[in-house]
């Protein structure tokens, strides 16, 4: 199922897309990207609950020494999801089916290699508010922590 | 202060009371509300100018227009109690209460403060 994106992130949302699982629980239509339930830093106007948005975090980067020309490097950090839905046990589950199928996912990319991806964190963050055409909204957040090796 | 003549109550909405029945894990559940309670009631639907909100919570580019929905009789609408309107080009609403006011506190004109999100 694994394949070839630009980077981390595009890796994630592709493996969730091709999730049937997770499509299915977020009525996800694979063939109308306007209203995709996955969407970077903020959902659109016209996507509907439930939803999931993500934002890269507190990126770190080491580098070693210098080789034969190349120096290798290794990124860690958090991509954090913030997964919405209209009713907070909807939201839980959603988010377990997120985890189950981030963690540890082969996910293939052209911008480094995999080293680490797991959950590290799950909390629910109130929402005060009304939500679009809904009363009620649940907000979970997962923090994914990752690592990736580069060679440049 | 008049009661508002019926010719100015020219919209209609439906009335629907929150009912706070929750999930299995206590939160309320996705659509908290029964049956209308007052249907086809006469009223004056005034929208506000929309706004461009990026709710931080929910993480979604919304657009919220607020109304004053005026009613010559007092519904005892309450805080997420719920509006359906239907506009002239046949769209439903959805309005979400924020609170009533007996406007001059004379009983006679009920000021219905209501949140659409989109």
């Amino acid at each position: 199922m694994s394949t070839a994106h630009p980077d981390l992130p595009a890796a994630m949302i592709g493996w969730l897309r091709a999730s049937p699982s997770v499509v299915t629980a977020f009525a996800e239509n694979t063939n109308a990207l306007a209203t995709t339930k996955f969407w970077a830093d903020a959902a659109r106007p016209g996507v509907a609950l439930p939803w999931a948005v993500y934002e890269e975090r507190d990126g770190e980067v080491q580098s070693m020494t210098a080789a034969r020309g190349m120096t290798c490097s290794i990124e860690t950090g958090i991509v954090r999801f913030t997964i919405v839905a209209p009713a907070k046990k909807l939201a839980r589950d959603l988010g377990r089916l997120v985890v189950k199928a981030l963690d540890d996912a082969p996910l293939l990319f052209a911008d480094g290699r995999l080293m680490y991806l797991r959950a590290q964190s799950a909390s629910f963050q109130p929402v005060a508010d009304i939500a679009p055409a809904s009363p009620t909204a649940h907000a979970r957040v997962i923090d994914f922590r990752f690592m990736v090796q580069r060679t440049a | 202060m008049p009661p508002p003549s019926p010719r100015c109550l020219a919209n209609r909405v439906t009335l629907y009371r929150l009912a706070s029945t929750q999930d299995e894990d206590a939160g309320l559940v996705a659509d908290p509300y029964g049956p209308p309670f007052a249907i086809d009631v006469p009223c004056s639907v005034q929208p506000a100018q929309p706004e461009r909100v990026v709710d931080p919570t929910t993480r979604r580019l919304t657009e919220s227009t607020r109304y004053d929905v005026m009613f010559r009789d007092d519904h005892s609408l309450a805080a997420d109690d719920k509006l359906v309107w239907v506009d002239g080009a046949g769209i439903h609403h959805s309005l979400y209460v924020r609170g009533t006011a007996d406007q001059a506190g004379r009983g006679l004109a009920f000021i219905v403060s209501c949140e659409e999100r989109t």
